[in-house]
């Protein structure tokens, strides 16, 4: 008994032959990695084509009863009909409302539009679709610049459908459900 | 002098310390690789000029018929099918080339791949030529935030 407790305590293992087998391995997927990898990463926007309106999933029913943003140059519009919720609103009744966001040194105005866009939102949180109808000059890039703004960011959900759509008409001429739109995306 | 200090006196380094820093880098570089890692080969290659859109989707792109539409041309699955610059002119709204070629190929997807500069405009012909040929699924194809 004595002579065991004489014993000096056994000395901690070499951890530094585990170490290089590690950075071994790590050197050998490093160069792998790098001679395999592409430097673009493509992503895909999945887009449902609908013949008509009528072939798009019916909407929950809700307060905002149409939804859309236009973009024109570098300005961005947010058309919204809300259902008037007054004592005396007659049924069907809703309030058009407009926002037009012009763009900042030539940028648009994404922050705007997401911070309008959230505020509709909390009105109708079942709501997931929102149309966007871009000017037929509009770049590519603007176009899906602004559907990923529709989306929300990290931070905030916004809308997971946006239906893209054609031109914008001028606000007096709007109605909901006119001009059958294209597209419908969706959000994986 | 110093040499002779250092070989005679020096106690032995201990490596481990030393290695410590460079796993936790090789790590690192690992880490971001793996996240960007891409076998994506270049959409147009022989096009230099070609970009396409950047987008926040990281949604990954399937095999489909290939639509590129550059601001010279509208490529079906590599050949070259109509001019980009008459359907920008023309008031036509039906892409009839393409709108030929994905007859009878109604149970298929698409993928568009237009570059970043190109106007809505032929991106909504295409859509309507598509959606007129009976294709239901349709793909626009961006570059990913996540590329290197």
């Amino acid at each position: 008994m004595r002579r065991l407790r004489a014993r000096p305590a056994p000395s901690p293992p070499d951890l530094r032959p585990a170490l290089l087998s590690v950075i071994g391995l790590m050197f050998l997927l490093l160069p792998f990695l790098l001679l395999t990898t592409s430097i673009r990463k493509l992503a895909g926007l999945d887009l449902e084509l609908a013949q008509d309106r009528g072939d798009l999933a019916p909407l929950p029913p809700g307060v905002v009863e149409s939804l859309e943003v236009w973009l024109r140059g570098d300005e961005l519009g947010v058309r919204a009909a809300v259902r008037t919720l007054d004592v005396n609103a007659a049924t069907g009744d809703a309030t058009w409302s407009e926002l037009q966001l012009p763009g900042r040194d030539g940028e648009l105005d994404l922050a705007g539009l997401q911070l309008e866009l959230a505020r509709l939102r909390r009105l109708d949180p079942a709501r997931q679709r929102i149309e966007l109808r871009p000017t037929d000059g509009t770049p590519t890039s603007l176009v899906v610049a602004v559907a990923d703004a529709l989306r929300g960011s990290a931070e905030q959900e916004l809308f997971s459908q946006v239906v893209l759509g054609g031109q914008a008409q001028p606000a007096q001429e709007a109605r909901p459900d006119q001009d059958a739109l294209p597209a419908q995306e969706t959000q994986p | 002098m110093m040499g002779r200090r250092l070989l005679s006196g020096a106690r032995p380094v201990a490596a481990g310390t030393a290695l410590a820093p460079l796993v936790d880098v090789v790590t690192i570089l690992l880490v971001f690789l793996l996240k960007s890692y891409s076998v994506d080969a270049p959409v147009r290659p022989d096009d230099p000029e070609f970009e396409l859109p950047l987008s926040a989707s990281e949604a990954p792109v399937g095999p489909a018929i290939e639509i590129d539409v550059t601001d010279e041309a509208i490529y079906v699955s590599g050949l070259r099918a109509a001019s980009s610059y008459y359907y920008l002119e023309h008031e036509a709204l039906l892409v009839e080339e393409v709108y030929a070629h994905l007859q009878g190929q109604a149970g298929k997807a698409v993928n568009l791949r237009v570059d970043e500069g190109m106007p809505y405009l032929l991106v909504r012909k295409l859509l309507f030529s598509v959606r007129e040929a009976g294709v239901q699924r349709v793909t626009l194809v961006a570059r990913s935030r996540a590329s290197l």
